[in-house]
């Protein structure tokens, strides 16, 4: 995964509007990384001869090249000469899948995939894969605006490294403003935890969504999980009063909600949503909706950035 | 926000002076199960001394689970069974703050002090 992230770092070109991204799908037999970045004509050149080469070697051959390379002083201008890409195909036990496609003169979307079974040491076998132009598909019609989205098992075990994600983005992006980086991140544990705590199991996993995305003047944290169905009409009581409450009337709200149940049994303090409200002071843009699975809670929060 | 030590939550319990420390960020998703032996150290303390606890707070962050165990640590000490030491970072009005909303929860003396 940190090679197919660093080649975006190695190979990519900076530039105002950007599609590239990274993305991770686990999909029943194998694990599928994905990126995606724009990249120059000698990148280009250069990524082409060498994973033609990759893809045509058996895995001795790729061993015997990687230890070749490897005691060789020679290295390329980006610092890898490719060791990243062998490395690579030899974990994944299948072709590299990539596809270049042309912007301007000069300049590719370089997209890029690596197929990884959940059994080690076992190539996915070609049903059991999913082909690149899916991927790019996909991706590429994921609102630029998104900073990031997961989609998965929001059980406690899981959500640990979500949280390490939210994290290490909030901190660098919004540093000129404690609150702001606070704000951000605050929302994003109590809505994350949130999910974990309430959300209902559907196929043995507690499924949900989570996006942060950029919005003109600050970020918008959205949320989606499946409902128990005796919570459905407490959580739409609660969401309408929370969101009738003024600015003012919130601290007090915390204040009288947390003693009252500070000295329960439940895990919860039952003020996540408060804080969230009140330290953004936006409203919470909510909608439950019917499916075959059962009552999906879509949630949303706008968070204004203080310059 | 300073959370590099995301993954490094202090919590000791010196059961020879009676002082809790509890240092770095407190945001996991189980805070009843993790803080219940602190909450146990505490009872069997105050049930065995007739000295004061002290508990000293140096968080970066806390989640609002994280909150009311802070409530139930510190209930503990009400009726002049202990106080708090409030350290926040001194740019950090939010902890400055949250800790503040603890007081005015709590019958306990707080210190505020920013490091």
């Amino acid at each position: 995964m940190i090679e197919v992230f660093q080649n975006i770092v190695r190979h990519g070109e900076d530039v105002e509007e950007s599609k590239d991204c990274f993305g991770v799908r686990c999909i029943a037999d194998g694990l599928h990384i994905y990126s995606s970045n724009q990249i120059n004509q000698q990148a280009h050149s250069f990524l082409n001869s060498k994973l033609k080469e990759i893809n045509k070697l058996s895995s001795e051959e790729l061993k015997s090249l990687y230890m070749e390379i490897l005691e060789s002083t020679e290295l390329s201008e980006k610092g890898g000469a490719g060791l990243g890409l062998i490395d690579m195909a030899r974990k994944s036990g299948n072709s590299i899948q990539h596809n270049f496609k042309e912007l301007a003169e000069s300049a590719y979307q370089f997209n890029y995939q690596l197929d990884i079974s959940a059994e080690k040491g076992v190539p996915l076998k070609q049903e059991q894969n999913i082909d690149i132009h899916e991927n790019i598909n996909i991706y590429s019609n994921i609102d630029s605006n998104i900073l990031f989205y997961f989609k998965g098992d929001f059980s406690k075990d899981n959500i640990h490294s979500l949280l390490s994600i939210l994290k290490a983005n909030t901190q660098n992006d919004v540093k000129s403003n404690q609150l702001n980086s606070f704000n951000i991140f605050h929302t994003g544990v109590e809505l994350i935890q949130n999910i974990s705590r309430h959300g209902r199991c559907v196929n043995e996993f507690i499924e949900g969504v989570f996006s942060l995305s950029q919005e003109k003047s600050g970020y918008y944290i959205s949320t989606g999980n499946y409902l128990n169905e005796d919570e459905i009409s407490n959580t739409e009581e609660y969401l309408l009063q929370l969101n009738n409450y003024s600015v003012d009337q919130l601290k007090q709200v915390y204040l009288q909600t947390l003693k009252k149940n500070a000295l329960s049994d439940d895990p919860g303090a039952g003020v996540g949503l408060i804080d969230v409200r009140r330290y953004n002071q936006s409203v919470i843009d909510y909608e439950i909706h019917k499916y075959d699975n059962g009552s999906y809670l879509s949630l949303g929060i706008f968070i204004s950035i203080i310059n | 926000m300073d959370m590099d030590n995301f993954d490094q939550l202090t919590v000791s319990f010196d059961e020879e002076t009676g002082n809790l420390r509890i240092a770095g960020i407190s945001m996991m998703e189980d805070s009843l199960g993790f803080y219940a032996e602190t909450k146990n150290k505490i009872d069997n303390y105050l049930l065995s001394h007739s000295c004061l606890v002290t508990v000293e707070f140096e968080l970066t962050y806390f989640n609002s689970s994280s909150a009311k165990q802070f409530i139930q640590i510190l209930s503990r000490l009400e009726n002049n069974r202990g106080s708090v030491l409030w350290k926040y970072p001194k740019d950090n009005t939010i902890m400055k703050d949250r800790g503040k909303e603890l007081e005015i929860l709590l019958e306990v003396p707080f210190k505020f002090i920013p490091i």
